[in-house]
């Protein structure tokens, strides 16, 4: 039997339908899109302006501010180094604000600009994982080149209040870089109303295929960047390399298909994430959430948990041919350390590694919760009276 | 009646990796997962990883995945920051655009770098860290550096060496391990792979001291962060299977009876690089007196597809350095065109092309005089 997945917000399944708009473009139409010269090459070309374009009109972009990357890392890599660097040379901007609770990425990212010159100012967040603005207003002046405040929290699900740091940033001019990884497709983006100047998409977390993703770089008023890997001069010279033709039109299409029934998907997210959680209050009693409470300011398909005395990673890894779930963040590449994120919001050591992160998706249904609640909750009755 | 004759620039897929990508993507998981959807993703790149490793001639160890040749070029010189950079004046433009203070090597006529003043500069910087960086295989005219001899210069000198081999891999034998190749730049896409993926090969020494350039959850062994693309490298895992058994150079006797074709029908044209190693499916003709991007153009309404240089630019439309480098005369330069192959043609076909090439030719010198 197939495993339950419940592991969302580390990858999810490309859709059929993905999959079915990106065949035509690995055997047919296989031309360099960087050859306008010739047919082939215009075909490639067409189609990834039309991607372009879908993922632009959701966000509220236009065509050109969508910079096409392999991938959400490499995004929130170049937004936060080629617009520090930029800023520090020309503007003499030499801070960089983020919280303690981003992507890995992110915080390697600003880390690795301190040789060249960067103060790295990391604020806080409360228990419920949320942003402390009181310290980050104290913390801005116009010594900021970019703040970088993740959309939603890929370990709690906790929405950051974008629209507010916004507001502050534009009193000294400060750029504005949010991870939009695991929000997009989840929540209703509007860059302009969030008042957001660089944005990370990624495609593998909405049904597309992995390796490819966008910076999303505003124009008006104009985002600065120095690039970060030169060549052909692709993509307006911010990002050289031969653009993936399948998948930037895989990544186009998911987009399209997340946003098409958003709000019946979050609906539909919430009704089976939800009756997990009660099958999961009901069947385990020392069982405590991590994080916002369901229904507030908090992801639709998100769960956190902590089980005192229940290492989290020995029930994933024990359960891993039944249920898929993980302890936390995927990319840390399997090492057994505390989530940070768990640990910001006031967990020690030993409650942070008994936790588990489980994530719903679009393929899940209510007989999937109730099945991998009660192989989760028989397991844990295991573990803690063997 | 059409053919596709731009391999260089990118090939289609070939069917076995396309069918390698669509079972990957069956496959939830992220490879970097625990649980078993995690582990079945990281055992469909461990594979590939072990069958581009072995058409380099290294270790899957060694094997960084990237998202092309271009980030793989940039991570070699970001590798090679503080040292003395030497490379030579036909590299692609991610190569030139690395450094500002690098050393270029001229080449001669005949397209091939010139070793003596390689030499020499060795020489001369030789209390410096030495970085030289050559491509096996030029992309506009298909020429083949003595790769051997380079890399016994650069061993002489203690010099470390990069080759980009972007269009020698599958085309060519070119391993690592024998010609003492300290890194080297793959791409999936001009051996039959999928678009936007690649790897950079190096040995042990020059992987303990990598800078990575894209950080974060430490995938690649802490060298390129980001979630592997795992159907994207199950595809470039099988090109590359399907690339070691050179299944890439089987064009010869194609482009051979085309260039004699060519010349016979058309009393200007002229082979660029003609008595030069080259490999068997490229070759560059320069059409004297014709513009090289009318001709292009002319083409592809007929349905033939081929370049006028590097598909790089974006578009832009100017002189091949590649041609300039070698000291070509600018009637030379603007009038090439590149035809690259990746299968066998019918004899049919190529006389047809040529024919077909020939009127155009033909219309285009007599549309200039009339003006």
């Amino acid at each position: 039997m197939k495993p339950i997945y419940l592991d969302y917000q580390s990858t999810t399944p490309t859709d059929k339908n993905v999959l079915k708009k990106m065949m035509p473009y690995f055997s047919e139409i296989y031309g360099n899109p960087h050859s306008y010269n010739h047919t082939f090459g215009m075909n490639a070309s067409e189609a990834i302006d039309d991607s372009r374009k879908n993922i632009a009109d959701v966000i509220g972009a236009s065509d050109q501010e969508i910079i096409f990357t392999s991938g959400a890392t490499e995004s929130n890599n170049l937004a936060i180094k080629g617009a520090f660097l930029y800023r520090y040379k020309y503007q003499k901007r030499k801070k960089i604000i983020i919280v303690s609770t981003e992507h890995k990425c992110v915080l390697e990212a600003a880390h690795s600009l301190i040789p060249l010159g960067a103060i790295v100012i990391t604020i806080g967040v409360n228990s419920f994982g949320q942003i402390d603005l009181e310290q980050f207003e104290k913390s801005i002046d116009d010594k900021v080149a970019i703040v970088s405040v993740m959309l939603a929290n890929n370990e709690i699900g906790i929405l950051q209040p974008i629209q507010e740091i916004s507001r502050l940033c534009k009193k000294y001019n400060i750029w504005l870089h949010s991870d939009a990884a695991q929000a997009m497709g989840n929540i209703n983006i509007n860059v302009n109303t969030l008042g957001i100047d660089l944005m990370s998409i990624s495609s593998h977390k909405v049904y597309g295929p992995k390796g490819v993703g966008c910076l999303y770089v505003r124009r008006k008023p104009r985002i600065r960047l120095i690039s970060q890997i030169d060549g052909g001069g692709q993509e307006r010279l911010f990002r050289s390399g031969t653009l993936p033709t399948p998948l930037i039109v895989g990544f186009g299409e998911a987009i399209k298909i997340s946003l098409e029934n958003l709000e019946v998907n979050i609906k539909n997210l919430k009704i089976v994430r939800d009756r997990l959680h009660n099958n999961f209050i009901n069947n385990i009693s020392t069982i405590k959430l991590n994080g916002p409470s369901l229904g507030s300011n908090r992801l639709s398909n998100n769960l956190n948990y902590t089980l005192p005395y229940v290492s989290g990673s020995n029930l994933a890894e024990s359960l891993g041919d039944q249920v898929a779930f993980s302890t936390g963040s995927a990319c840390s590449s399997g090492d057994i350390e505390p989530s940070y994120v768990l640990k910001a919001i006031g967990l020690d050591d030993k409650a942070a590694l008994s936790s588990f992160r489980i994530s719903v998706g679009r393929y899940t249904s209510l007989d999937d919760v109730d099945r991998a609640a009660k192989i989760i909750s028989d397991q844990v009755k295991v573990l803690i009276n063997p | 009646m059409g053919l596709y004759l731009d391999y260089n620039a990118s090939a289609p897929m070939i069917k076995i990796s396309i069918a390698a990508m669509i079972k990957s993507m069956n496959v939830i998981g992220n490879p970097s997962s625990i649980h078993t959807s995690g582990r079945n993703a990281k055992a469909i790149i461990e594979d590939s990883r072990e069958l581009v490793a072995s058409i380099v001639g290294s270790l899957p160890k060694n094997i960084i995945f990237t998202s092309g040749a271009t980030e793989s070029n940039a991570l070699a010189f970001k590798f090679a920051k503080n040292m003395k950079v030497v490379t030579s004046a036909i590299e692609h433009e991610s190569i030139l655009k690395q450094k500002n203070d690098s050393i270029i090597v001229p080449v001669f006529s005949d397209g091939l770098v010139d070793l003596e003043y390689l030499e020499k500069v060795l020489l001369n910087k030789k209390n410096e860290i030495l970085f030289v960086s050559i491509m096996a295989v030029n992309n506009e005219t298909g020429i083949i550096q003595p790769i051997k001899k380079i890399s016994k210069i650069c061993q002489k000198y203690k010099a470390i060496f990069h080759v980009d081999a972007v269009q020698a891999i599958g085309r060519i034998k070119i391993c690592m391990r024998e010609l003492n190749i300290d890194l080297m730049t793959i791409s999936s896409h001009k051996i039959g792979g999928p678009k936007g993926i690649g790897c950079l090969a190096v040995n042990d020494r020059v992987y303990s001291e990598l800078i990575p350039m894209i950080t974060g959850g430490g995938q690649e062994r802490g060298i390129r962060a980001g979630t592997e693309a795992v159907s994207q490298i199950a595809g470039f895992g099988a090109a590359a299977r399907y690339a070691h058994d050179m299944k890439l150079s089987k064009t010869k006797n194609s482009r051979d009876y085309l260039e004699k074709k060519v010349l016979e029908l058309i009393p200007n044209a002229e082979i660029i690089g003609a008595n030069s190693p080259r490999v068997d499916n490229t070759t560059a003709i320069a059409f004297k007196n014709i513009k090289a991007e009318n001709l292009v153009i002319a083409l592809d309404i007929e349905g033939y597809e081929v370049s006028s240089g590097s598909a790089c630019s974006s578009g832009k439309i100017s002189k091949s350095h590649v041609l300039v480098a070698m000291g070509l005369d600018k009637s030379i330069v603007m009038s090439s065109i590149r035809i690259s192959l990746c299968s066998t043609l019918d004899k049919s076909e190529i006389l047809l092309f040529c024919k077909t090439l020939s009127q155009i030719v033909q219309k285009l010198l007599k549309n200039k005089k009339q003006v």
